[in-house]
């Protein structure tokens, strides 16, 4: 089973997931976003693709607790009470 | 005017801190029933600001305050690039593991990680071991939190007040609110002390850090290389990330899955924990670090752990004694769910299963009690001695258990295949691989990843080729997160 219920909302969260790993791997291997040139907002490159990919994995956190939240909430609550 | 000396400031701030804490000890005894899941788990009632601070406390331990910013000052923000990772990750298994853990331990009354293991796969000795492992994950490393916190009063004393007293003096505080008011008065510290560190870092340190350096384009002028990402051994990173990143499988963070009060604390807590771990925690430890190679340049290997203490020591000596007491509440917020988690492993684990399965609740409770007092005096006497054997458990134990557990958590929590012998080797395999590739680190890969790969070898290769749990035991796990997950009926 997946880990979470198969929805197309559930795999782009999945697939933002995929993506921040991969990068994060691929940034601390030196093959990706390692030098400081552009400064963005006044911080260099390396940091600010860090922390633009860990906000985008922020918000997917988020919103699978906004979007899957309800219904774990409603499906938890009806299985505690049945008798397996 | 009276002039107050540092080493008086320090036990004057340090001893207000510790008075609070002990008050909300005193509130936290008030409202505990003498139950085991009481006692040790709060009820399972905590809400979503205490469970999210309560987590957050404790995986922050005194290590975050000196040594990642020390990390960072050294390493630069490649250091930064691997926390934030591991920081991120965690919040994100709280989602995946977390979630599934509260409903196994809600429905079917579970205290302890060996609790689920045993009962999943049917097998006493997957919890005895399990239970073994938790221990060495916890208690030196409990020692060296001590250790650390003697340390730091000896330092900010200037050896006035002594390593053992400074020790015995946070031990006896840590073991009294324990005590009296387990995990309530645990998890409410924990908001205090959580609170108290992160506050002292984004408060305090981060604009005086930045203002004395002047920014980012002032360090990166006078030390480019600080903001080169990938300079991190890659080994090493992936042991951390899988360590730390996995951490909500040690058994005082996995304790912690079973506390929440609803679904949706547990969910929202998790949400929250996106937030403090990789930006509030994380990103405060990484500025600090990085920045203040331009204050205080040139520290080099783990004299650069004491850059705050030589920061204030510089700037400020009086807030010295903040300092103190900001380390002292990251490794008390450790140490205390530490002390109890343990407690409760040999209680229910050990004294419960195999000395005294008839015990009531209330023999259990005062069972628990009565081994955080023997904890509590135990840690301290280790303390004292600086043993070869405990550095390495406490450092190594964390890897150990996280590598051992993984396999036994995929079987009940994702994966009906595997059976009590996967399990059982995963745990042995990946326990024993992690520890036995401690001092050597084979290709410069950190033990902790020698760990899960060695465990997934012989996990995988057992679960195809051993029975499975029974049918039973599918269905009471995984037909539960059918239902409870997928809304499957």
């Amino acid at each position: 089973m997946p880990i979470l219920p198969r929805s197309p909302v559930n795999k782009a969260l999945a697939a933002i997931f995929a993506i921040w790993v991969i990068a994060m791997n691929l940034q601390a291997l030196g093959i990706i976003a390692t030098s400081l040139e552009p400064w963005i907002g006044g911080v260099p490159f390396s940091l600010f693709f860090m922390w633009a990919i860990t906000a985008l994995a922020t918000i997917a956190g988020i919103a699978t607790y906004a979007i899957w939240g309800k219904d774990f909430e409603r499906n938890a609550e009806k299985a505690l009470k049945e008798e397996m | 005017m009276v002039e107050i000396s540092v080493p008086l400031m320090v036990l004057i701030v340090v001893t207000v801190y510790i008075i609070a804490t002990l008050v909300i000890g005193y509130y936290g005894y008030k409202r505990t029933k003498l139950t085991p899941v009481d006692y040790f788990l709060g009820g399972r009632e905590l809400g979503t600001f205490v469970l999210a601070m309560t987590f957050i406390a404790t995986y922050a331990s005194m290590w975050t305050f000196m040594g990642a910013v020390g990390a960072n000052y050294r390493i630069g923000i490649s250091f930064h690039q691997c926390m934030i990772t591991w920081n991120t990750l965690w919040p994100l298994m709280l989602l995946v593991m977390g979630t599934r853990m509260w409903i196994l331990g809600k429905k079917y009354g579970y205290l302890t990680p060996s609790d689920m293991f045993s009962d999943y796969y049917d097998s006493k000795a997957i919890g005895v071991i399990a239970s073994i492992i938790g221990l060495i994950a916890l208690v030196p490393y409990m020692a060296i939190q001590l250790m650390g916190a003697g340390l730091a009063f000896e330092a900010a004393t200037g050896g006035a007040i002594p390593y053992w007293a400074g020790s015995l003096y946070v031990v006896i505080a840590i073991g009294i609110y324990t005590f009296i008011g387990g995990l309530r008065a645990v998890a409410w510290t924990d908001v205090l002390q959580g609170i108290f560190f992160l506050g002292f870092l984004w408060a305090i340190m981060i604009p005086w850090v930045f203002s004395l350096s002047g920014g980012p384009a002032a360090v990166a002028a006078a030390n480019p290389s600080i903001f080169q990402a990938g300079r991190y051994a890659y080994g090493q990173w992936l042991g951390f990330v899988l360590t730390w990143g996995l951490s909500p499988l040690l058994p005082h963070m996995l304790q912690r899955c079973f506390m929440a009060k609803s679904p949706k604390v547990i969910l929202k807590s998790a949400a929250l924990l996106f937030i403090l771990s990789a930006w509030i925690q994380s990103v405060s430890v990484a500025l600090t670090g990085s920045l203040g190679t331009v204050i205080i340049p040139g520290l080099k290997g783990v004299a650069a752990d004491q850059f705050i203490v030589m920061f204030m020591a510089k700037y400020s000596p009086i807030m010295g004694a903040v300092i103190v007491a900001g380390a002292l509440a990251a490794g008390m917020s450790t140490l205390d769910s530490q002390l109890l988690s343990s407690s409760s492993l040999l209680t229910r684990d050990l004294y419960v299963k195999y000395v005294r399965p008839k015990a009531s609740e209330l023999e259990e409770a005062r069972i628990g009690q009565i081994f955080v007092l023997v904890i509590t005096a135990l840690m301290w006497v280790l303390s004292l001695y600086s043993l070869a054997p405990l550095v390495v458990l406490g450092t190594a134990g964390a890897a150990i258990c996280v590598a051992g557990y993984f396999f036994p958590a995929i079987g009940c929590l994702f994966w009906p295949r595997p059976g009590k012998i996967a399990a059982l080797g995963g745990l042995l395999a990946g326990g024993a691989a992690a520890l036995a590739t401690f001092w050597t680190m084979p290709f410069g890969f950190h033990n902790a990843v020698w760990g899960f790969v060695v465990g997934g070898i012989v996990f995988l290769a057992l679960a195809f080729v051993t029975p499975p749990p029974s049918p039973e035991k599918q269905r009471k796990f995984h037909g539960l997160f059918s239902k409870a997950i997928y809304g499957i009926e």
